[in-house]
């Protein structure tokens, strides 16, 4: 029958006021457990407890106070269990043990030092063990709302390093604390602007596409390509539904561009240093406008997969995206990137690059526009399609011959359903 | 501009010397073996012939002497060099220039200021022993009052030297018996380097290594050997460790979230130690790793030239001390994400 005494906690500590008891009467108690909240002198104090058993008896109640050593309460059922030691996953020494003398009240054994933890030791809340973190990637993490806790480590010893947050970060923001909402504007906003706080999505955006700006010398390299066998195509294909169903030029192009890239496989690539990185897969991602911001799903195998698959795919992929409700592998292992503003009445446009992918390609809206053939003009349908390119990888002629592949494969689509 | 040409470290300094000498009658040379002998290491050979005995003069086996004549020479308005043949040997002197040469401006509240450099070669050579190895910049810039500079290139010994000429306080120059052949492109005539500012050698973005003097060469070869396996070094030569250029140190480990730090001298209580305490408490939150150092080892220098070799920094202990700070090699590609177009 282990008696819980009132610890010593400071050197001037008398006595000790129980401001609550986390264990009730009945309760078994583990060692190590809480036990009470103890105010002293100097702070507030958990009490730990050093035995097992079942609390038997509360001899002081919250709100009152006992001297040090007093028995504040009483453990039973414990006589038979070994005296383990104490977990060593409490790093917090026992306070040097007091020369108290054992309270008369007691009448049995003198009193025992109780394991003290104070509160604020306590580094996370839900009892996991403290996050091994650099300061570099804990300031990062706060900065994006990223939970180091959600984070693999893959510095020395597990620590999680810049490169983890940034990963998690790229991969549209592992677990977030809190959901980074769109602030509402003050009741009267002051001159007609708003201060729109920056999504997750929208901030990601924002450092990738300006470190992309900053540090990848793009150039740009278009093409006209003849859409009218295209046109009739897709006609052809919506009207067959089934797999078809919903399909889009996005799709015929995705697919053609699956096609081009393992033709001219230098801009399937990425840039990694002091190396080019070829890809076998050929996985291309679709710029995609959503409510907070712009996020990149990614559509697997667009070389093997057949086009009613490929449709499917990508509008699974779409869908999910535009409802908010994509998983972080929806956006990941990219090898290039589509950006369609073909359903805007934009003939042309640059887009940046996404790194380390070595290409982008920007799509414009089919034009209805007259075109010389052999001697006569004749109303045509034309895409201008404009390449982005990292010429840190990439050569103009490269560019080249991936613009003439690709539209070789849209002037005569049969090749993108066969 | 003036047209840069390549010549030794060793003649950068006798030229800093000379243009000063001709620029200003109250610099004056003092030391051992600096006149007749032509120095010792051939630092001011000519310039007895040139300037004369009243201002190239040759002095007994004396520091505390010869220390001491030169900060009264200051106290009265000369400018005085006071070569010391080592900086082994200024420990003889070490009273009077931390007990005098450092305080005496501030006892006097400002009555004298004291224009004097003290100068010569500093660390280890080759099998010199315990007693002639030392590399000795912690001891001086540990003490408010002096000024340390340590060149490491021929450019950067002659625009250091005429600055620190120039300048009103107490300057320790520490240069280096092996770096005295060192050649390089310096400019000929008006070349100051302002003391307190540091100098970036090599860019880079993976890690910083903060260095100086002698071990700049150490860091440099580390740093080609990283850049092989992908890892770009940024090395910063401080030129001077006193005024320290820390804005130079904290702007590169911002960039770079690692900092090594390479020095010559013993790891207890170091420069390194000053440095990396500076950079946890003002660059805290841009760490991606704790700061590493590497120096000599905590013993006296060996004789024998194979123990000699292991207990200074050598580039394999510094490529070494990186990895450790990266934790491993360059990752392949990362996946590609988020973000996108337009």
């Amino acid at each position: 029958m282990p008696d819980v005494n009132m610890p010593k906690l400071s050197d001037t500590m008398e006595e000790g006021k129980i401001l609550r008891w986390l264990k009730k009467p009945g309760e078994r108690v583990a060692i190590g457990d809480i036990l009470a909240e103890v105010e002293t002198d100097k702070a507030n104090m958990e009490l730990e407890a050093y035995d097992e058993g079942v609390l038997s008896e509360v001899r002081v109640k919250e709100g009152e106070s006992a001297p040090v050593g007093a028995v504040i309460a009483v453990l039973a059922g414990a006589d038979d269990v070994k005296p383990a030691a104490r977990p060593a996953s409490r790093p917090e020494p026992a306070p040097a043990p007091a020369r108290a003398e054992p309270r008369p009240e007691s009448g049995r054994e003198p009193w025992r030092p109780t394991v003290v933890r104070r509160p604020e030791a306590a580094a996370e809340p839900e009892g996991g063990e403290a996050i091994k973190a650099s300061p570099r990637a804990r300031r990062i993490a706060r900065e994006h709302e990223i939970d180091l806790r959600s984070l693999r480590g893959t510095g020395p010893g597990g620590r999680i390093v810049e490169k983890d947050v940034e990963g998690a970060i790229a991969a549209g923001g592992a677990a977030p604390k809190k959901e980074a909402e769109t602030v509402s504007a003050p009741e009267a906003p002051p001159r007609g602007e708003r201060r729109m706080e920056l999504s997750r999505v929208r901030r990601t955006t924002a450092k990738r596409m300006s470190e992309s700006k900053r540090e990848v010398p793009h150039f740009y390299a278009s093409s006209d390509i003849r859409m009218d066998e295209a046109v009739r195509l897709k006609a052809t294909l919506a009207d067959l539904g089934g797999e078809f169903e919903g399909i889009t030029f996005t799709h015929l192009v995705l697919k053609a561009v699956g096609i081009a890239l393992t033709r001219v496989p230098e801009v399937n690539a990425s840039y990694d240093g002091d190396a080019i990185v070829l890809h076998d897969t050929v996985h291309v991602g679709i710029a995609t406008a959503v409510e907070t911001g712009l996020i990149v799903p990614v559509v697997h195998d667009c070389d093997r997969q057949p086009l009613g698959a490929l449709v499917r795919q990508a509008r699974a992929l779409v869908e999910r995206a535009r409802a908010g409700r994509f998983e972080s592998a929806d956006l990941i292992g990219g090898t290039f990137t589509l950006s369609n503003l073909g359903m805007y009445p934009v003939s042309t446009f640059a887009a940046v690059i996404n790194p380390p992918q070595a290409a982008i390609l920007a799509v414009g809206a089919i034009r209805d526009v007259p075109v010389v053939e052999g001697s006569h003009v004749v109303p045509g349908r034309l895409m201008t399609v404009t390449l982005s390119c990292d010429h840190r990888i990439i050569d103009g002629v490269i560019a080249g011959r991936f613009l003439a592949e690709l539209s070789g494969l849209l002037t005569r689509p049969l090749a993108l359903v066969v | 501009m003036p047209e840069p040409r390549v010549i030794t470290f060793r003649e950068a300094l006798r030229e800093a010397m000379a243009e000063e000498m001709e620029r200003d009658p109250s610099i004056f040379l003092m030391g051992e073996e600096v006149g007749h002998y032509q120095g010792a290491y051939k630092v001011s050979e000519g310039l007895l012939a040139r300037f004369g005995e009243k201002r190239v003069i040759d002095t007994p086996i004396a520091e505390t002497g010869f220390a001491g004549v030169g900060i009264g020479a200051a106290m009265v308005g000369l400018r005085p060099i006071i070569e010391f043949m080592t900086w082994n040997f200024s420990l003889t002197a070490y009273d009077q220039l931390v007990n005098n040469a450092a305080k005496l401006r501030y006892m006097a509240n400002g009555q004298f200021t004291l224009p004097i450099v003290f100068r010569g070669p500093g660390g280890a050579a080759h099998a010199l022993a315990a007693q002639h190895s030392q590399a000795l910049e912690s001891l001086y810039a540990h003490v408010p009052g002096l000024k340390v500079v340590m060149p490491a290139t021929p450019a950067d010994a002659k625009g250091l030297l005429k600055a620190a000429i120039r300048d009103d306080d107490p300057v320790v120059f520490i240069e280096s018996e092996v770096m005295y052949a060192l050649k390089g492109e310096v400019p000929a005539g008006e070349h100051l380097v302002p003391l307190g500012v540091a100098d970036v050698k090599r860019r880079g973005r993976d890690v910083t290594i903060v260095t100086w003097a002698k071990m700049l060469h150490t860091s440099l070869k580390a740093a080609e050997e990283l850049a092989q396996a992908g890892i770009e070094a940024e090395v910063v030569d401080l030129r001077t460790i006193r005024p320290l250029d820390t804005e130079a140190i904290f702007a590169s480990v911002r960039r770079t979230g690692r900092c090594l730090v390479v020095q010559e001298g013993w790891p207890f209580a170091g420069v390194a130690s000053e440095i990396i305490t500076l950079v946890v408490r003002e660059a805290f939150d841009d760490l991606d790793a704790p700061p590493e150092r590497v120096t000599s080892l905590d013993v006296p220098m060996p004789y024998a030239t194979n123990l000699e070799a292991l207990v200074l920094p050598s580039p394999d202990r510094v490529v070494a001390a990186v990895r450790r700070l990266l934790g491993r090699e360059q990752s392949p590609a990362r996946p590609a994400a988020a973000g996108g177009a337009r």
